[in-house]
């Protein structure tokens, strides 16, 4: 269809800003915007991650609309500060804000001096949600908090690691684990511990964890930068190499073998270090596994979708390496950049909306889907199984734990894969 | 009291001692920066409309709205599915600054030659109201034009609360849809349901008493309804209201244009049952009708006694915390709680009104708290002051009180479990043992074992 879109394959910016600044420490964000987009961005975010998330609205109301939003943004930092205590907030627009006209900035530097707030950092983000999608916005608040924060200094040892693309808390994790090993690093937005917490003796209001906001003004005093993601965050890349000097790079995201590589080669050129040996056995670990699974997978023909291009296209680079066919690689917000990468597709979609993917999806031959929990009605309709990755996932547990990075979660992702199509084939001995 | 409130949310909550007259504060716009658990006009207005499943629900508006609001909700429909899917048009930039009413016509067209529904609604959001699209025009243009009832409604975000939308919503039905048809006059027992959403399956739980009785169901509001249905609703005899927050408003406009009389039911709990099915007994004023309706619940209750009996055991004494959207069901709650032996110690909603609040004072116990429009903070707050045993609440509230070790229920619109109906409330229970009995809590709570292998 030309003028509708059909069961939406992305979401909007403020999401992705308010996961971003989730992973600052000791911060919370306020939507300037009507109630709904707040509650309705917790009630995504809630059910995907499983946690509690608070976010607070200037909540809007038709009056304000008229008149301008200032006031109301003003009383809820003001209750957000008492309440909350946070070191940082962030302020994201929303396409009620954007076309009302709100100047943020300024509404934010009055409110600080009639407050006399000089200890809390407020960053106000631009993310209307009528351009973009989700990784914009996680993109544009990464920016926006770089430039508020960061600091161009004498630069040090020091690796910046920073996601642009929908990658979990478990992921992050992981990502830390490895960079250990070579060099002193800051990953920022950090929200392994906010989006994947914990139970805690006494619950906080805001989790434990996050860059720490010392760390984030250091970023600029790192002399190299990694950026994990190749179809979005360019507006990063170039942040750190023009205005802090940091020599940045964008990597793909490091699944499957290939991009592992690439990612360790990388880690080891930048610091002058070798593998370590038990990274190198790990990747015989997965070659192992990768043969284990050759006969299975072979030939499967899977569809790939989601709404951020690079978790996609990284997804689609682990099923070649399988020996798989992608029949389908498609991302739902316009990406340039994906479609210049071309996938290792028989066919690309982008944009495309469920709607439009369904259909493709039932002119070909499938064995497989991997995507997010809306591939359910493909799923469904085909009777094929669809193994759930990306945002959001709201029909499984676990999302925030999901872990398909490095040669470890790649070793995870090829037995889930061939497990899921024995599962399917119904076989009941093994597979020689 | 003893909790650290804003000080403009303080009023909002109060504890119940003995006669006392005070409500707490209520009918407010949210306060900014509270992280209310409020959602917004179009979000009002999409709960009463979404359940019509032959419908075609098209956003107006950027992505988001139509994102968050896809197949979110547990009402199921028995046929068609055209509901379960999103639809929107995806204002980009341009659209914003040139207007949004060229492609909303376009949009339109396709729907219609592709799907060619009885109706399509049509939701203003907030940027709609923002940019002066005029909603009416383009549908009244397209419905001119193809024949297809097309829907304006109007529920930009930022009007007022889901009150206001749930406003829009049976504006709509009362402007668009009722009366639009005629119906069978011949038979004198039809009601209408209102406000029963057939969330996880309620609906089908409790058409088969009305049919025992002799009563037919005309249309329901809006939980399994098809559009066509809604038309000819006025030919009904009576309107049983139960989401009183979302419907009262059209039963009221329906009563005055064809003097229909409504009555307030509920179809949860054991006495929201027995009164709902005597209450339309009663009006019909049939002998045998009542007759029938009392063997029912007579049997019902034989029934479920044992199972009831069962859980009452297993939770009596515990405490419970009800967190609802509105008082309909917060109130039923308490009642089926002191069924089960259970004292409710907190109860809240996000939108009560002052009756809402008087009855919910009325039938709460002494030292309980009553908050309206509570944030997390406060909730998390309260419900560990006041050692609440389980909290019934939405998917927003589940993971906080998980956070806090409380076990939780489940009683939204995205619920999996139908709770309507006699075997509802035996389902209830079953799910608030399962929750409260769990051994997580102990593990949860327990120290960490020193000794274990020696």
């Amino acid at each position: 269809m030309n003028y509708v879109t059909v069961n939406p394959c992305k979401t909007c910016q403020p999401l992705g800003a308010i996961i971003a600044f989730r992973g600052i420490e000791g911060a919370t964000t306020i939507v300037h915007g009507s109630q709904g987009c707040s509650t309705y961005m917790r009630l995504h975010l809630t059910h995907h991650f499983a946690e509690p998330i608070d976010v607070a609205s200037s909540a809007l109301n038709e009056k304000d609309t008229v008149y301008g939003g200032a006031a109301n943004l003003k009383l809820a930092l003001k209750n957000v500060l008492a309440r909350y205590k946070p070191a940082l907030v962030g302020v994201t627009t929303t396409c009620l804000t954007e076309t009302m006209g709100d100047d943020v900035n300024r509404i934010v530097n009055e409110f600080k001096a009639e407050e006399q707030v000089n200890d809390v950092i407020i960053i106000p983000v631009s993310t209307p949600s009528y351009t973009g999608a989700m990784v914009d916005g996680f993109n544009l608040a990464v920016e926006a908090a770089l430039n508020v924060l960061a600091e161009e200094g004498e630069k040090k040892n020091c690796l910046a690691v920073i996601p642009a693309a929908n990658i979990t808390p478990a992921e992050i994790r992981e990502i830390k684990r490895i960079i250990e090993d070579f060099i002193p690093f800051i990953f920022f937005p950090d929200y392994a511990d906010t989006l994947d917490a914990p139970f805690f003796e006494e619950l906080p209001l805001i989790f434990p964890g996050g860059t720490k906001i010392e760390a984030i003004k250091r970023v600029g005093s790192c002399r190299n930068g990694i950026i994990l993601g190749v179809c979005g965050g360019k507006n990063l890349a170039q942040l750190l190499t023009e205005k802090f000097g940091v020599a940045a790079c964008r990597l793909p995201l490091p699944v499957g073998l290939k991009a592992t590589d690439i990612f360790f080669q990388t880690l080891a050129e930048i610091t002058g270090k070798t593998i370590p040996a038990h990274y190198q056995w790990e990747r015989r670990l997965l070659l192992d596994a990768l043969i284990d699974a050759h006969v299975i997978t072979y030939g499967k023909r899977v569809a790939i979708f989601g709404d951020d291009a690079d978790l996609v296209l990284a997804l689609a680079g682990l099923a070649v390496e399988l020996g798989m066919v992608v029949a389908i690689c498609a991302v739902g917000p316009s990406n340039e950049q994906f479609v210049r990468q071309g996938a290792p597709a028989e066919s690309i979609l982008n944009p495309v909306d469920f709607d439009e993917l369904a259909q493709a999806v039932r002119k070909t031959r499938l064995d497989l889907l991997m995507g997010n929990s809306k591939g359910k009605f493909m799923a469904k309709e085909k009777n094929i199984p669809l193994l759930r990755f990306g945002f959001p996932i709201h029909d499984r547990l676990g999302a925030g734990r999901q872990q398909i990075f490095s040669y470890r979660g790649a070793i995870q992702m090829v037995d889930l894969i061939a497990n899921t199509i024995l599962e399917n084939e119904d076989l009941f001995v093994s597979f020689s | 009291m003893t909790l650290e409130v804003l000080k403009d949310r303080r009023n909002h909550i109060i504890k119940k001692r003995g006669e006392m007259e005070d409500l707490p504060a209520c009918e407010k716009e949210s306060l900014a920066g509270a992280v209310s658990q409020r959602a917004c006009v179009y979000s009002g207005a999409r709960v009463v409309l979404n359940p019509i499943t032959d419908a075609i629900h098209l956003v107006h508006g950027p992505v988001g709205c139509a994102s968050y609001t896809w197949d979110i909700r547990g009402s199921k429909s028995g046929e068609a599915q055209t509901y379960r899917h999103s639809f929107s048009t995806d204002l980009q930039e341009e659209d914003i600054i040139f207007g949004g009413t060229e492609k909303l016509y376009r949009a339109l067209n396709e729907l219609v030659a592709r799907y060619r529904p009885p109706a399509v609604f049509v939701y203003a959001t907030c940027i709609v109201g923002l940019i002066g699209d005029d909603l009416k025009a383009v549908c009244g243009r397209v419905t001119e034009e193809t024949g297809c009832t097309i829907i304006p409604v109007q529920s930009e975000g930022f009007k007022g609360n889901k009150t206001e939308g749930y406003k829009a919503a049976c504006d709509a039905l009362f402007d668009y849809l009722i009366g639009t048809a005629t119906g069978d006059n011949n038979y004198p027992y039809v009601v209408n349901l209102m406000g029963e959403y057939n969330v996880a399956g309620d609906f089908w739980a409790i058409e088969p008493y009305f049919k025992e009785m002799g009563v037919r169901i005309g249309a329901t509001f809006t939980g399994n309804a098809k559009v066509n249905d809604l038309r000819s609703a006025h030919y009904a005899k009576l309107n049983l209201v139960q989401c009183t927050g979302t419907v009262t408003y059209l039963a009221q406009k329906m009563e005055q244009k064809y003097s229909l009389p409504w009555r307030k039911v509920n179809f949860f709990g054991l006495e929201g049952m027995e009164e709902a099915l005597l209450t339309t007994a009663t009006f019909f004023g049939n002998r045998l009708m009542l007759d029938r309706a009392k063997e029912i619940i007579r049997q019902e209750k034989k029934r479920i006694f044992g199972p009831l009996i069962f859980y009452k055991k297993r939770l009596q004494g515990k405490t419970a915390a009800i967190y609802m959207g509105g008082a309909a069901k917060a109130l039923a709650l308490i009642k089926a709680f002191k069924l089960l032996g259970m004292e409710t110690v907190l109860v809240g909603t996000q939108s009560g009104k002052r009756d809402d609040y008087a009855q919910l004072m009325a039938e709460a116990d002494d030292g309980t708290v009553i908050i309206d429009d509570a944030n997390p903070a406060e909730l998390a707050e309260m419900l560990t002051t006041l050692k609440a045993g389980v909290l019934v609440g939405g998917v927003k509230e589940r993971y906080l009180s998980y956070k806090l070790a409380i076990p939780f229920v489940d009683f939204n619109h995205d619920r999996t479990s139908l709770f309507a109906g006699f075997d509802g409330l035996v389902n209830f229970a079953r799910l608030v043992d399962t929750t409260i009995n769990s051994p997580v809590w102990a593990l949860v709570r327990g120290k960490f074992e020193r000794n274990a292998f020696i």
